[in-house]
């Protein structure tokens, strides 16, 4: 029993942060973000490829996807060409991520620490997170929730295919984080377990600070309070935009370096735990984060229950348990008057 | 019957297709994966596009179908034709109940309520045991006419694309109705629908239904052109893909539904067929570049291609002015005059700590206009809103011709005779004047969806239109009716709310600042209209801020402040009350 | 004086309505302008659009600088300010943050330097500094939303209804604040229904009826001009304002 609950808040610690990292996309940009399941996958996968000594092809996506985002950015500006925008957009677009090409492809035939495969991982999944948004959310952020649902559903299956391409069809598992281990009663706690429970909570510890203290997390709060006032202040949307998707990238990546270990991950499984996350975001009613991270530990739990007690129905059990939440939840919502459009 | 033709030569075109020489057989198969896509998708646009429903789930409806025809047709030996209308009703069936569970979610939880059921379908469907669990049920007989048996593609095709056609038509037909007008309010919010006695939870179950009965009937015809039916099609990728279809097409639009299928359905065959033969490529080269393609689409035209295209062609439609002199029975008035219509005794209406509207009491006689002013936040919309039954009250009570009315909801409250309109205007801007002000009257018609449908609703269709069309002659908007809404300036716009209530037949009109953002011409109009249906047995109570207009018009003025009434009586006596110069006019009055 | 905002030939559609026709105008440095005129003549569409938050057809310079394909943003770092008819706060964040986050695009330690102004100008504000600016009432919301504006040390300040729905002696509170600021160096453009009141603290004024400037002159002859009397100044008066 204890053992299925300890399962349990393992997957939902991973559940939380990528919850989390939906509630803050959606808040500010109104993109429901489905492509967050191959931000996890990448992560994995790229860890696990770093790790085993192979060339991961998502720095190639990164470097490829830059040029794309820098000749947006040259275009845009094609009427005022001004030195010191361009220099910025062409280091961050092409510098950095061919840097990071040119770095992993030294590193991974000389058997790199753990250490610098995850940090390598990182910076190559938070570039393509981050072009992403300048490539294909940016030119849409006027439209309708809608057709930034389809849009998003559209790079979910575009990063599929190439997580595809890049990682095969095979699955892969990395080494552990942390390879400790020590029993505790009944209970076995591995390192990779210890190191789940103590990065989710520094990172949300971290995410608390940065929301409350820093000015750039404040005023990532005010654009998803406020749209309007935050551009009336000077808070530019895209400003914005590009820290929620470079939060929710590396959110999303460091989340697959934590399961890969545990689990075996396809270039697919990103995209159910994904919307494992996506279900406690929703019983956190896409705005509270406290609320987000019980919901994700409870997701975790029955998710465990149900895979040791009926596993054929776990999908099933875990897809329907959301529908009394947002039934309880929109019945609780105060009738206001939704205007879309 | 002028614009039914381009509907007549499309579904020549379609017949000839197949009887065209030399057209590839392949184009054939091609061709029915578009129409069965086209019908999922048109019911999305009904409720997505229209009802302002998004679902992700509506693959799983095509499963209800298929799955349906496929379990009767093998194991118990049933015709296909039998199991049409057991499909099509299986579906709805599983529409009333998903549908009572998922249209009360509100606002994003909707389509991922969608998403969910949608996903947790998929994995019942691959799990049940009669269902063949993941690898289905096969050897599905074919649709078969006397001895004509349906085996291939080709001769499918007929089936398939007659039901395309006739969906569109009957969907197209239910648009343009009483009911469909009620679906098009929705997705502007429900207060204003309400108000005129739409059952907006009932309109929207019936999208709901309408829309999966389409994903029935595409599921039903898949099974018997594929002749076999497992899991895969019915999942939430294909849910996604429908809704992919309907957004690219344009959601709004019936017919965008069937050019997003076709759209859509040949990217994805031609990624399929030559994009390996360009790059020799493995893997899901295709999802890739289709991906990407489609964020291409939607960067360019965001709002669907078929607006886009009708944009571009020169078609413009012709409004018909509807034959006025056909008219819809009026309400019975009460024959005494002079007596209380409506009365309001000690009403509260608190929000959290807030007192809103505090212990109001005053009355409206019949054939009286009533002012209701005061500073802003005085709680004038509040009251508003009591009577009209949009918001509850924490105490007191409203009768109108002695019976309590209170906590009634906005749609019993109309039938009783009171109509309004909103500070704030509310139309659907993408609707006519016409067909804004025909919601108006939406009580006083009784064609139900289906006859919509079946167009068995013209005669009480025309004696509505002609309703609303007496109506805005009567606000002076003649000349307007065929234009959209939003096209119109804000102060027009609010004539067009009080030619919407006045469709209602009301025996009062609840009128929030009618004169704001008019000419002075315009108001004096303004004025005269509502001596007018005074002296024809209306009552009126308006807030409005412009003094002139008040006090030249009202009977009676009640004045508010911080949701107390602080003053009542005459426009004269009004002027001159203390009170009301301390807190509202000031010493300039 | 030289002009710090200077609009030419101005046309702002909304929707598919020409809400704003041909409008001209000029505010000098120190100044208050104010734009009376009744409701829907088209006085918030100029303000969002002079913003940028409505595309304009027409010319705008700020301070010499052609305003043209500049986004809301970069129109505040150069010194324009508005504080809109709905105010635009961060409800759910506290009075101080809202305050912190108007001075976004300036340096911290003069950011330090007009909050200790900002205070000064509205001790309320102080008093309230860690409440949520949603828990304020209308007339707090009101300073919060000038004060938050003023963090940007904006050259131009535009106010859109300021009294709107504010008790009389909060809106004379507010009246009296935007004649001090002239003295500290901002200039106004004032967007008033309240003709009398802005009419009385402004050095011009211009009268707008449907879209179009009906009457511009200084403020004093504005006000003595009879027919503003019988439209806007007749039954309005301080505490009269409306919707």
């Amino acid at each position: 029993m204890l053992f299925l609950v300890q399962d349990g808040i393992t997957n939902g610690a991973i559940y939380a942060l990528l919850g989390l990292a939906l509630v803050l996309v959606f808040a500010v940009t109104r993109v429901i973000l489905i492509p967050q399941g191959e931000f996890v996958t990448y992560g994995a996968l790229t860890y696990a490829s770093v790790a085993s000594g192979q060339m991961p092809g998502t720095a190639k996506l990164a470097l490829a996807m830059g040029i794309v985002a820098f000749a947006l950015d040259l275009y845009a500006a094609r009427r005022a060409l001004h030195v010191r925008p361009i220099a910025r957009a062409f280091l961050t677009n092409i510098v950095l991520p061919g840097a990071v090409l040119a770095l992993t492809s030294w590193v991974v035939s000389r058997q790199p620490p753990v250490g610098v495969s995850i940090a390598l991982s990182l910076v190559i999944v938070a570039a393509i997170g981050l072009f992403l948004y300048r490539i294909v959310f940016q030119p849409l952020a006027h439209t309708s929730v809608l057709v930034l649902l389809i849009a998003s559903v559209a790079c979910h299956l575009a990063l599929q295919g190439l997580g595809l391409l890049f990682f095969g069809a095979e699955g892969q598992r990395g080494p552990a984080v942390l390879s400790t281990a020590f029993t505790a009663g009944t209970l076995r706690f591995t390192g990779q377990s210890i190191a789940v429970y103590a990065i989710t909570i520094a990172f949300i510890v971290g995410l608390w600070l940065f929301f409350g203290l820093t000015l750039y997390g404040k005023a990532l709060r005010a654009t998803a309070v406020n749209r309007l006032g935050a551009r009336l202040v000077g808070i530019r949307t895209t400003l914005s935009g590009q820290i929620a998707f470079l939060l929710a990238s590396v959110i999303g990546a460091l989340s697959g370096i934590l399961i890969v270990p545990i689990t075996t991950l396809y270039y697919d499984t990103g995209f159910l735990i994904g919307l494992k996350g996506f279900i406690a975001a929703i019983i956190g009613g896409l705005v509270s984060y406290p609320l987000t991270a019980v919901a994700a530990l409870v997701v975790g739990t029955v998710e465990a229950f149900s895979s040791f007690y009926a596993s054929n129905f776990k999908e099933v059990i875990v897809f329907t348990l959301l529908i009394p939440v947002l039934l309880l939840r929109s019945l609780a919502a105060p009738a206001v008057e939704e205007e879309k459009d | 019957m002028r614009e039914r033709l381009p509907i007549i030569i499309f579904a020549i075109v379609v017949a000839a297709i197949p009887l065209i020489p030399g057209v590839p057989p392949f184009w054939i198969v091609l061709l029915d994966n578009i129409g069965l896509a086209a019908l999922v998708a048109m019911g999305l646009v009904l409720l997505t596009g229209v009802g302002g429903l998004t679902s992700f789930g509506q693959a799983a409806f095509c499963g209800f179908g298929a799955y349906t025809t496929a379990v009767l047709s093998t194991a118990y030996g049933l015709s296909p034709w039998l199991t049409l209308p057991l499909s099509l009703l299986v579906s709805g069936v599983a529409a009333v109940l998903l549908g009572l569970i998922t249209v009360r979610l509100s606002g994003h939880y909707l389509p991922l309520g969608t998403l969910a059921w949608g996903l947790g379908l998929f994995y019942l469907f691959s799990k049940l045991e009669f269902l063949g669990r993941n690898d289905g049920i096969s050897a599905i007989p074919p649709l078969s006419i006397g001895s004509f048996r349906m085996l291939d593609p080709g001769s499918i095709y007929y089936a398939i694309w007659v039901a395309v056609l006739i969906s569109a038509l009957l969907t197209t037909n239910l648009l343009d109705s009483r009911t469909g007008r009620a679906i098009r309010a929705l997705r502007r919010g429900h207060v204003a629908a309400e108000a005129f006695g739409v059952q907006t939870p009932r309109a929207k179950l019936l999208v709901f239904i309408h829309a999966a009965v389409l994903a029935g009937l595409s599921g039903w015809l898949y099974a018997h052109l594929q002749r076999a039916v497992n899991p895969t099609p019915f999942g939430a990728q294909a849910g996604i893909e429908y809704l992919f279809i309907a957004v690219v097409g344009g959601a709004g639009y019936v017919w965008g539904g069937v050019l997003g299928a076709a759209i859509v359905v040949i990217l994805k065959e031609v990624l399929q067929s030559y994009l390996p033969l360009l790059l020799h490529g493995s893997g899901q080269l295709e999802t890739i570049v289709f991906g990407i393609l489609l964020i291409i689409l939607l960067q360019l035209a965001p709002a669907g291609v078929w607006p886009w295209l009708v944009a571009r062609l020169p078609l413009k439609p012709v409004g018909k002015r509807p034959d006025t002199s056909l008219a819809l029975p009026a309400r019975a008035r009460t024959p005494s005059e002079g007596g209380v219509l409506l009365k309001i005794d000690n009403a509260r209406k608190q929000f959290g700590g807030v007192i809103a509207v505090n212990s109001v009491s005053f009355d409206v006689q019949a054939r009286e206009i009533v002012a209701l002013i005061g500073p802003n936040g005085a709680g004038k919309s509040t009251t508003f809103n009591l009577i009209t039954g949009v918001l509850t009250t924490t105490g007191g009570s409203i009768s109108v011709l002695g019976r309590k009315i209170d906590n009634a909801p906005p749609q019993e409250v109309v039938k009783l005779g009171i109509s309004r309109t909103f500070q704030h205007v509310k139309l659907v801007p993408d609707m006519t004047v016409l067909e804004n002000v025909a919601i108006g009257a939406h009580l006083r018609g009784h064609s139900g969806p289906v006859s919509s449908m079946l167009r068995l609703d013209r005669a009480d269709e025309e004696k509505l239109l002609a309703e609303a069309a007496r109506q805005i002659e009567r606000v002076g908007l003649a000349d307007q009716m065929h234009q959209l809404a939003g096209s119109l300036s804000l102060g027009q716009q609010r004539i067009v709310e009080i030619a919407r209530a006045l469709c209602v037949d009301p025996m009062l009109l609840l009128l929030d600042e009618p004169a704001a953002g008019l000419r002075h011409m315009e108001k004096q109009r303004l004025a005269a209209l509502l001596r007018d249906l005074r002296d024809g047995g209306m009552s009126v109570l308006l807030v409005e801020h412009d003094m002139g207009f008040v006090m030249d018009l009202a009977d009676r003025i009640v004045v508010l402040d911080f949701g107390t009434k602080i003053a009542e009586g005459t426009p004269e006596a009004i002027k001159t009350n203390p009170a009301v110069i301390k807190a509202y006019l000031g010493v300039a009055a | 004086m030289r002009a710090l905002l200077s609009v030419s030939d101005a046309h702002v559609s909304y929707g598919k309505v020409e809400a704003v026709r041909s409008v001209s105008l000029e505010v000098a440095e120190n100044e208050i302008v104010t734009i009376v005129g009744a409701n829907g003549a088209g006085k918030t569409t100029l303000l969002s659009a002079v913003m940028g938050i409505l595309p304009l057809k027409g010319r705008v310079t700020f301070g010499g600088e052609n305003l043209a394909r500049l986004e809301i943003e970069d129109r505040v770092a150069l010194g324009l300010g508005l504080v809109a008819e709905h105010r635009e706060l961060f409800v759910t964040m506290s009075v101080q943050d809202n305050l912190e986050l108007g001075a976004f695009r300036i340096a911290k330690a003069k950011a330090k330097i007009s909050l200790e102004r900002v205070y000064a100008l509205f001790p309320r504000l102080k008093e309230r500094r860690k409440q949520l600016a949603g828990t304020l009432s209308g007339g707090e919301q009101q300073m919060l939303a000038m004060g938050r504006a003023l963090m940007g040390a904006p050259k131009l300040l535009m106010l859109d209804e300021p009294s709107l729905g504010l008790a009389p002696i909060i809106v004379a509170d507010i009246f009296r604040i935007v004649g001090e600021l002239r003295a500290s160096g901002v200039s106004v453009l004032l967007v008033e229904q309240n003709a009398q009141a802005a009419l009385r603290i402004a050095d011009r004024a211009y009268v707008m009826e449907l879209g179009e400037f009906v009457l511009s002159g200084p403020a004093k002859d504005v006000a003595a001009n009879e027919a503003v009397a019988a439209s806007y100044l007749g039954f309005h008066h301080e505490g009269a304002s409306a919707i």
